[in-house]
């Protein structure tokens, strides 16, 4: 005999109920009944109605078994909420009084003028209307949720999601303190920024999705196409336009692909989703082989800026390293090439089975040659027609990203040197943390994000205010998000660097994590996430703890481990140093992990080393994994030449023992 | 399919004028999920231009091939006459009807201010120089 409990979300708070026994929503889950054989049939009537009438959306069943053992999903949709604490806003927050000093310097990134702001204004106003015709019943959920989640909001675990597009990472102090509003008015005080450099908001109101949209426009942020089977929020080098070793500043490109890209009447409807990221250093800081589109920028012989163009990149259930498809394209007809890429991809890509429907699925059926012959087919038509940009537009759009003007500034060595030996906490996070700028006596700092307690990626509004002031304070008002989840403020004098650290190690914002075992990417998993087989955060945390040793993190040195919660890959697990994937066997959460996987110029997907392992028992296989590449790597070896150089079998013996 | 009949409470909703006409023409039609390879079926003029008026039919809102195939017959065939959007379609996508050559969608004559409502709550295309060559041929 089965025994079943019905649970479903409300649709218009997005909160979690079940259904009663006397058949009435409750967000109780004590109070949730258990239907049996004859009592199903009638529970599965008021489901339906309650679906119907527009109450309740994505309601199902749940086996009720015997032994009692809920699956681990179950037990956190019951719990309503994280099984680890998300940062707290401490609203008192402000290390450095507001506005005290006031930004001398308009930020160097792109600004709305009044058709933008009308733009994101009109689009706000039409979401309204999307969604007052949802809660009246004129749409379905089927028609609204491309609607919805074209504007970046997804129906999560626990509640409503809304992913806020923050354009190839970049924002100003004022939009990063805006978001810190948001977090603060609609949400838990908190936001979890993602590896697509953008933030998502966990504890969303459908109803009060409009007025969020709103607010955004106020501060010009939207959340259009962070979702949805369209072109999403293009991705770039987060130190583009201050790193040392770019040929251009690509955020002018990433900049004109994200206005072509906003509401393509064309591509809307694609098969499925779709990722383009652009960059211009030297070292592929925006992991441009793991996306449909990878363009890498480049000059030809005679100094026309062109793009490679790569495609056909992803993770996923099918990880693939994208392919070159053109080796130069000039950039004056970018656009015309990425839109007869997209034309390929929308007229053939695959509609009949969701996991074959990336582009990346075509180009393997079509093969490379192939695609590149009917992409060139279709550039015949649109080259040379008003789809690229005429120059005087290209130049307002540049103009925005007129180099900074940074005053020359002294010699810091010895100060820094000083500082470093006098405090080892300093020299640890300037080891780390400080990265090279394009300028002489300037650097770009990294705030990270990863701290033992803290989900990877969230922070507190009072956090994101503290960074708005940082900014302001040593850089230029401009911050950056990274793929991997931490923040960047470009810009900042070197001779300030030991005043910043001090600032942000009062804030709990100085850690020495960047590029460590400890800057973990992770997604956020079955804690929240609808898809997630299994939880990220908790095991990022118990990893964290297994290496408390800063120095230790240090000696480790650079190590990119990575954990998704499903096979869908959003925490980039192909594509680490080590892959930890979150898999679901027979109801209990365990981890598959995988080697070797980058995501730079020398992109390589991992290799699963074996067997998964459950939760409590990875933490001690990845001290194995550290041990054997510490105990045999030779001088500064990073781990994957080191990987290339023994090969798995080592690691394998260890973790798994001889046999 | 050569041929269809409008449905009975069907109207011709104009993308330009925002305005509606009883559905009384056959089109010839296309699927969405179909190619310009489509268009031999298709009866033509003795010059062998498409006979107009031309229709697309969308099985799912969802299925945005149809929007690259009404480019295509408005870039590559060169096709300017009434174009005709019909099948499962839904009034937020009145605007991306039109600037993929759309001149025209068949809707059930009750969710017309709806319609007119979606077009006129369309954002302008937020690349303020960039008009799709569709766009513009859109008008017959």
């Amino acid at each position: 005999m089965s025994v079943v409990t019905f649970t479903a979300n409300r649709l218009e708070s997005g909160s979690v109920v079940w259904l009663t026994h006397d058949l009435s929503w409750t967000e109780d889950v004590r109070l949730a009944g258990k239907f049996d054989d004859e009592a199903i049939i009638a529970a599965r009537d008021i489901v339906n109605t309650a679906e119907q009438s527009d109450e309740i959306v994505a309601a199902y069943e749940v086996a009720v078994d015997t032994g009692g053992e809920a699956s681990a999903r179950e037990m956190i949709r019951a719990a309503q909420g994280p099984s680890i604490l998300p940062p707290t806003d401490s609203r008192v927050n402000e290390v450095l009084p507001p506005g005290a000093r006031a930004m001398l310097t308009v930020p160097s990134i792109y600004h709305y003028d009044s058709f933008d702001r009308q733009f994101v204004a009109m689009r706000a106003a039409q979401f309204r209307d999307q969604v007052e015709r949802r809660l009246r019943g004129d749409l379905t959920e089927d028609e609204f949720k491309p609607l919805r989640l074209q504007n970046g909001l997804y129906l999560q675990l626990h509640a409503y999601m809304l992913r806020v597009a923050i354009p190839y990472g970049v924002l100003s102090s004022h939009q990063m303190r805006g978001l810190a509003g948001i977090a603060r008015d609609f949400d838990r005080g908190f936001g979890h920024f993602t590896t697509r450099q953008n933030i998502q908001f966990n504890w969303i109101k459908l109803v009060e999705a409009p007025d969020i949209l709103d607010r955004l426009a106020s501060f010009d942020m939207h959340a259009i196409q962070t979702s949805g089977n369209c072109i999403r929020n293009v991705t770039s080098d987060p130190l583009a336009g201050a790193a040392h070793d770019e040929v251009q500043d690509p955020r002018i490109w990433a900049e004109i692909i994200r206005q072509w890209s906003t509401l393509h009447p064309e591509f809307a409807f694609l098969p499925r989703k779709f990722k383009i990221a652009i960059s211009a250093g030297a070292e592929d800081r925006a992991a441009t082989a793991f996306h449909d589109i990878g363009l890498r920028l480049a000059l030809s012989r005679n100094g026309e800026t062109g793009f490679r163009v790569f495609v056909g990149g992803g993770q996923g259930r099918t990880p693939r390293v994208a392919r070159k498809l053109a080796h130069f394209i000039p950039a004056r007809h970018l656009l015309s090439y990425l839109e007869s890429i997209m034309r390929v991809y929308n007229a053939a890509g695959r509609r009949d089975n969701i996991y074959k429907a990336r582009i990346k699925i075509l180009v393997d059926d079509m093969g490379i040659e192939s695609f590149g012959e009917a992409v060139n087919n279709e550039w015949q038509v649109t080259k040379d027609t008003t789809i690229d940009l005429p120059l005087s537009e290209y130049r307002r759009i540049a103009g925005y990203f007129a180099p900074v003007d940074l005053p020359a500034a002294a010699s810091a060595r010895a100060a820094l040197a000083r500082a470093a030996r006098d405090n080892p906490a300093f020299a640890r996070w300037y080891r780390s943390n400080v990265m090279p700028h394009h300028t002489q006596g300037y650097a770009n700092v990294s705030l990270s994000l990863k701290s033992a307690g803290r989900p990877p990626g969230d922070a507190a509004a009072s956090e994101m205010e503290v960074m708005a002031s940082l900014a302001e304070t040593y850089g230029r008002g401009e911050l950056r998000v990274t793929y991997t989840q931490n923040i960047i403020i470009p810009h900042v004098r070197r001779d300030q660097l030991t005043a910043l650290f001090e600032d942000a190690l009062k804030a709990g914002l100085a850690g020495a994590e960047e590029g460590l075992i400890s800057d973990m990417i992770a997604c956020p998993g079955l804690d929240y996430c609808n898809l997630a087989n299994a939880r990220s955060l908790p095991l990022a945390e118990k990893i964290f703890q297994r290496f408390p040793d800063p120095d230790r993190r240090a000696e480790i040195g650079k190590l990119r481990l990575n954990i998704s919660g499903c096979i869908n890959a959003c925490g980039h697990h192909h594509a680490a140093d080590i892959g930890i994937l979150g898999v679901n066997k027979k109801g209990v959460e365990h981890y598959q992990i995988s080697l070797g996987g980058r995501a730079d110029e020398a992109a390589a997907i991992g290799r699963i080393i074996g067997p998964s392992f459950a939760e409590d028992e990875v933490p001690a296989v990845i001290e194995e994994i550290v041990n054997v590449y510490l105990a045999g790597r030779e001088r500064d070896e990073r781990f994957a030449d080191h990987l290339l150089r023994v090969g798995l079998t080592p690691f394998k013996q260890a973790v798994y023992g001889d046999d | 399919m050569a041929t269809t009949e409008p449905h009975r409470h069907s109207v011709w909703f104009d993308l330009q004028s925002g305005r509606s006409a009883r559905a009384g023409q056959r089109t010839n039609a296309l699927e969405a999920s179909g190619s310009l390879a489509d268009l031999a079926d298709l009866p033509t003029d003795g010059a062998g231009r498409l006979q107009p008026p031309v229709s697309i039919y969308f099985a799912s809102f969802s299925d945005g091939r149809g929007f690259t195939l009404a480019r295509h017959l408005r870039e590559i065939v060169g096709y300017r006459d009434k174009l005709l959007a019909c099948g499962h379609l839904i009034p937020d996508q009145a605007d991306y009807l039109r600037r993929c050559g759309f001149t025209h969608v068949e809707i059930d004559r009750i969710t017309e201010t709806q319609w007119r409502r979606s077009l006129a709550l369309s954002p302008p295309p937020m690349q303020r120089v960039l008009s799709t060559p569709a766009s513009r041929s859109a008008t017959p």
